[in-house]
């Protein structure tokens, strides 16, 4: 949804102060990086005059190749070379440009092929949402030129739930990202760019073990929109 | 004794021209051009000169791409996100030339690009990546990127989940 007049634009404008900015491409590229500890032993022995437990902890690294592998597993897809993960956040725009939105957008997983074609929907496995509502930015939104070049700050979480080997952790954070949309050309096409980077922590569970870590993903979507 | 006056005080009068003639030079206008040039440098290569690999830890590995746009052009900036782009491709691949394409862009005059690179080298996740970046880590003279790199070695030394399930099924297939 594109408003067509400046002047309907700038009396959005005046009307919303705080004005939601375009924000993030629809369809973007992760590269993710999950890290943490869980407790992988607690050792009870009783020794003298008093009982003793010693625990340990494991660090263990979720890397995007280590979760294409939890999802392929989970789904039973054998996955080619080159293939990774991309996320969705389905008329994000369109819908939530000019309006206040409700709640959060969930951000639906897929894993593509090194081309972009989807191979398997991952979202059961992966989810995130993304809190537009709390965006705060800086930087210039062009009514009258429909371009924009902002920095964005918004809450976001990704929950990661793979029931067969006993995972399930969600982390909370941040999205910091650099957002560029260009004017449209004269056929009406613009270039959208945008590079979020979310960091967060969070727990949970890993392997039936209670987990604590933190994640940090790249987020980076290129688009050519029609006005 | 007139001669010997005259003798000496032509003496003083050579020592003092000769001392007047040779004027050491300013270390402030060394500076200032050096630093002019400096300037000159980074502008023309952001980034140059910070990270720079040692003969042994660049070895195997082909220059970096360069942007063949001027560096204040918008199509430099789009060449950038392009790059950046593919490199974060690369890192999902799994074969040693994919893996020597990102480690070379470890070198790029290019910070955007040098981040991206390390970025996609988290995402490759080769034990084989631990030395270049041991080696860059060293070479670099910029704390944030010395840190950056170090930091991505070590998390590479710490086992993936893809691991550490393998170990734990080889471990109980060894048990029994």
């Amino acid at each position: 949804m594109k408003l067509s007049s400046p002047r309907i634009q700038l009396l959005f404008a005046a009307m919303l102060p705080a004005l939601p900015v375009q924000a993030t491409p629809e369809e973007n590229f992760v590269n993710p990086l999950v890290q943490g500890q869980f407790q992988a032993a607690e050792i009870f022995s009783e020794s003298g005059f008093e009982d003793k437990v010693i625990g340990k902890l494991e660090s263990v690294t979720l890397d995007g190749k280590s979760l294409l592998k939890l999802i392929s597993e989970a789904t039973e897809v054998d996955f080619p070379r080159g293939a990774r993960l991309l996320v969705d956040l389905g008329g994000f725009k369109g819908a939530n440009k000019f309006a206040p939105m409700s709640g959060t957008t969930a951000g639906a997983v897929f894993v593509v092929d090194r081309d972009g074609n989807v191979l398997v929907n991952a979202s059961a496995y992966m989810l995130f949402e993304f809190d537009f509502n709390a965006l705060i930015y800086s930087g210039l939104v062009d009514f009258l030129n429909d371009k924009e070049k902002t920095k964005n700050q918004f809450p976001a979480t990704l929950r990661l739930l793979f029931p067969h080997r006993d995972i399930d952790i969600l982390f909370r954070g941040n999205c910091f990202e650099n957002f560029r949309m260009s004017e449209p050309n004269d056929e009406g096409i613009q270039r959208v760019r945008g590079v979020t980077r979310f960091q967060g922590s969070g727990n949970g569970f890993f392997d039936d073990e209670r987990f604590i870590g933190t994640v940090h993903c790249v987020l980076r979507g290129n688009e050519l929109v029609e006005d | 004794m007139e001669r010997r006056t005259s003798f000496l005080t032509g003496c003083s009068l050579a020592i003092l021209a000769a001392a007047l003639m040779w004027v050491p030079p300013r270390e402030s206008v060394v500076n200032s051009a050096d630093s002019r040039a400096k300037t000159i440098l980074a502008r023309a290569s952001p980034g140059a000169g910070q990270l720079r690999a040692r003969p042994d830890s660049s070895k195997g590995l082909s220059a970096p791409l360069l942007s063949p746009h001027p560096a204040d052009s918008p199509e430099h900036g789009s060449w950038i996100s392009d790059r950046c782009e593919a490199l974060e491709g690369l890192g999902w691949m799994d074969d040693e030339d994919s893996l020597k394409s990102i480690l070379a862009e470890l070198k790029n005059p290019e910070p955007e690009i040098r981040e991206a690179a390390l970025g996609a080298v988290a995402v490759f996740g080769s034990k084989e990546a631990i030395p270049f970046l041991e080696g860059f880590a060293a070479d670099t003279g910029d704390p944030a990127e010395k840190l950056a790199l170090r930091k991505t070695a070590e998390n590479l030394k710490i086992p993936t989940a893809t691991e550490y399930f393998a170990r734990k099924k080889s471990e109980r297939t060894g048990g029994e």
